[in-house]
């Protein structure tokens, strides 16, 4: 077996993991904002080295390169997307601008609403209307539609969506209208909402697919520029990428429906954390990701991170593609820490990779998160940082936090420590959210850290959340980027069908499940994958009359992708149970005497691949870990004079009791005062309080 | 039984802004009895009644003829506001068309305009 890469580019920096038979190998090099390929390909290059092979036959040994992918993320932050315009119905047009509310906190008068992807100008109406059973109530006008064609190309559209109301029942005029407008503006990409999302709500459908239009072009361009380029360097294999359902695919399926990418760099942590927490035993897990620029944090519970479809709000707009929940803190080593109206705050500004802290030594003059590390003696410029790409600088720092502290008042250390105590409150703040929200007692969670600076935070964290037990994967720094190579190949798609839940035309439902399970073929066959070794999760969204969400439950689970003969005249009741279960479940009732109405089914299917093997468990006697050094440094209680490990010389069995700092390769964990932290069998950190 | 709005009061402006265009509320529309609601109305309906509600604006925030005129163009453009109107009410003059999208504000023109439109609103209050 040859070797498998994963890749996951962040904002600061591209990680990246080999798998080598159960080995792995981490690496991590600086992101190339100007053209992300570059930075991947001298990573590749570095891991190649490792292996003491040239580039061309490290690549072509290489079985599987998987990608995750902020591309479509950074062009929704930094608003530098496709030139869009929309063509919807006639009467239409604001919608997109209407929202669900003009903007998401109607009482933050401050608040800005989001900048419009299709400003009015570049959103046009057509006279027709299909109804919602699918008659075409008044026939498309064509020369309507090249009229706005031509409206648009004088505006220099580069990518076009199209969403008409009740496409996804009957899509001939938006099939109509694709080729009009490929007529009349060869070279535009189109996206059409009856592919992208087919279902109801419009809302939904229409802000789906104008985002699908927006980034599309930038993650086409992007991956045909990477897979040319991998080419020319000898890879053989297909390109997997990431989505934010927690599955990977090929790069043709993306190409499909680029808007699936979105998100999906965080989405490969989580899996990875599943992964690695039900190894080792623990279901239920709060994983907190820190890395330059974010804090991203999600749950897994009971051993999984289900994707969820519908309300999906990325980067101020509704995306219904089915996404792993993640949310998003701007609080990272490079989040910047300044003084607004006397009060100290850090982030959600943040320095990146360029300038990046003042301790980089590359031109930042803001001090930020890392450096406020450094003052704080838990970075140190005397050890290598980043696997020893380069070293921290304190030239510049202590300036900066002496400035910042005459504004508050105190010294420059003090500066430091506060700032370190406010990114933490912002990160507790964060969890509490979102643990509250689903009704979940932290207490009763496990912690999974990674990102360069998750484990520098953790068992903080942990304490102030009521945790007492934190996991540190050896592959912490790069999690993401492993994750992507525990993700299985999957495409996850939805179909609408709306009937009462009594009412169900078991037919039909046949007809849609066939269509995506005919999809799902199509691209796993494309991608080396038999039909009967793919994995299938037949789903229905139900909800009851007058509710606005619909719920999502498995109704069957099968290999392959022939056996539809679990759609038979009960399958209406069987539903109907399910439906319930799932409904008590999330809300705690049912209401019994009320017939729920089907929205929809959707048809996950996956292929298992070969996962990194996981170790578990304690089995080597516990010894103490030696002493490497000592620095000063203020773990939360003063500055004192500090043990410091190295992760290089500490093995399975091997523990450290806190106040400690151990310093790994391309992360540093802090065992605060009262915890304590073990090497289990497979080199993975533990923490746990005393 | 429905109630609505006043029509007759709409949200005033500030600072010498223009009022908002009003609310606009009919009830039992398309029969022989469709009626405007002008202060407010606490009706009760036949079923079926059909109630048309047509939201009314936000208010303006100092003179019109003060508004940047890149900002009108921008208005202009999105179709929010027509040239005739850019003209009448925030005194911009244009060069170009919407539908050529080389729409350009007419410095001097709309220099002119705005001062003679001043000149008559002072002569107005005066």
């Amino acid at each position: 077996m040859g070797y498998r890469v994963g890749i996951d580019i962040g904002g600061t920096f591209t990680d990246f993991a080999l798998l080598n038979g159960p080995e792995v190998r981490l690496f991590k090099n600086l992101s190339t904002p100007e053209d992300r390929s570059v930075g991947v390909m001298n990573g590749l290059a570095r891991l190649a080295a490792m292996e003491s092979l040239p580039l061309a036959d490290f690549l072509a040994a290489c079985d599987a390169i998987v990608h995750g992918t902020t591309i479509a993320d950074n062009t929704l932050i930094e608003m530098n997307g496709a030139l869009t315009g929309l063509i919807t119905t006639e009467g239409f047009r604001d919608e997109m601008e209407y929202r669900r509310g003009y903007k998401e906190d109607i009482w933050d008068v401050r608040l800005a609403p989001p900048k419009q992807i299709t400003p009015r100008r570049r959103r046009l109406t057509v006279p027709e209307r299909i109804l919602f059973d699918g008659a075409v109530h008044k026939a498309l006008d064509e020369d309507a539609v090249r009229a706005c064609c031509r409206r648009l190309k004088k505006q220099n559209v580069e990518s076009v969506a199209v969403s008409l109301i009740f496409s996804f029942v009957n899509p001939v005029h938006e099939k109509r209208v694709a080729e009009i407008v490929a007529e009349e503006m060869p070279g535009v990409q189109i996206s059409l909402s009856h592919e992208v999302l087919p279902r109801a709500p419009e809302y939904d459908r229409t802000s789906t697919t104008v985002v699908n239009a927006y980034v599309g072009p930038r993650v086409t361009s992007y991956l045909e520029r990477l897979v040319s380029r991998l080419q020319e360097s000898g890879y053989r294999n297909r390109l997997m990428v990431m989505q934010a359902s927690g599955g990977v695919m090929t790069r043709e399926y993306i190409e499909g429906s680029p808007i699936r990418v979105l998100a999906s760099g965080p989405a490969g942590g989580v899996i990875g954390s599943a992964h690695v927490g039900v190894a080792k035993g623990h279901r239920n897990l709060l994983c907190v990701d820190m890395g330059g620029t974010s804090y991203d944090i999600s749950m897994v519970l009971n051993g999984a991170a289900p994707a969820v479809a519908g309300w999906n709000m990325h980067h101020r707009y509704l995306v219904g593609v089915p996404m792993v929940q993640v949310e998003t803190l701007g609080a990272g080593g490079g989040s910047i820490c300044h003084v607004n109206n006397g009060e100290l705050q850090v982030g959600p500004a943040s320095a990146g990779a360029a300038p990046g802290p003042i301790c980089y030594g590359r031109g930042g003059t803001r001090p930020t998160v890392t450096d406020a590390l450094l003052m704080l003696g838990i970075l140190s410029a005397e050890s290598e940082f980043a696997g020893g790409s380069f070293s921290l600088s304190r030239a510049g720092v202590e300036e900066a936090f002496r400035a910042l502290g005459e504004q508050m008042g105190y010294s420059a250390e003090e500066a430091a420590f506060d700032c370190w105590r406010v990114v933490n409150a912002n990160m507790s703040q964060g969890v509490r959210r979102i643990t509250a929200g689903k009704g979940v007692d932290p207490k009763d969670m496990v912690m999974l850290a990674y990102g360069g600076n998750g484990p520098a935070f953790a068992a903080i964290q942990a304490e102030d959340l009521g945790i007492d037990r934190v996991l540190v994967p050896k592959a912490s720094p790069t999690f993401s980027a492993l994750g992507t190579l525990v993700a299985d190949p999957s495409i996850d798609e939805e179909r609408s069908y709306i009937s009462p839940a009594g009412a169900i035309d078991a037919g039909k439902l046949r007809a849609l499940w066939a269509e995506l399970g005919e999809r799902a073929r199509k691209y796993f066959g494309d991608a080396g994958f038999a039909a009967d070794t793919v994995a299938a999760r037949y789903q229905m969204s139900m909800r009851y009359p007058g509710q606005n969400w619909a719920l999502c439950f498995d109704i069957k689970v099968n290999r392959g992708l022939d056996d539809l003969s679990f759609v038979d005249g009960s399958i209406g009741q069987r539903a109907i149970e399910l439906f319930n279960e799932r409904h008590m479940q999330e809300y705690g009732h049912i209401r019994e005497n009320e017939m729920p109405e089907i929205t929809g089914v959707r048809l996950a299917t996956f292929v298992e691949t070969p996962s990194p093997t996981t170790g578990k468990g304690f089995g080597a006697p516990t010894v103490l870990a030696r002493v490497a050094k000592t620095r000063r440094a203020n773990l939360g209680h003063g500055f004192r004079e500090t043990a410091v490990f190295l992760g290089s010389e500490l093995q399975p069995g091997h523990e450290v009791a806190g106040p400690a700092i151990i310093e790994e390769t391309f992360t540093t964990i802090v065992v605060y005062p009262d915890w304590k932290a073990r090497v289990d069998d497979a080199g993975d950190y533990e923490l746990v309080r005393v | 039984m429905a109630w609505m709005v006043s029509a007759a009061h709409p949200l005033s402006g500030l600072c010498g802004g223009d009022p908002a265009s009003p609310y606009r509320s009919r009830f039992e529309v398309g029969t022989p009895g469709e009626y405007e609601v002008e202060l407010s109305a606490n009706a009760r309906l036949p079923a079926g009644a059909v109630i048309a509600y047509q939201h009314g604006g936000g208010a303006g925030f100092g003179p019109a003829i003060l508004r940047d005129p890149q900002a009108v163009r921008e208005d202009v453009l999105d179709e929010i506001i027509s040239v005739a109107r850019a003209r009448e009410k925030y005194g911009v003059v244009f060069t170009g068309t919407v539908e050529d999208y080389d729409l350009a504000v007419d410095g001097p023109a709309t220099e002119a305009l705005r001062q003679e439109m001043g000149a008559a609103t002072a002569a107005a209050a005066a």
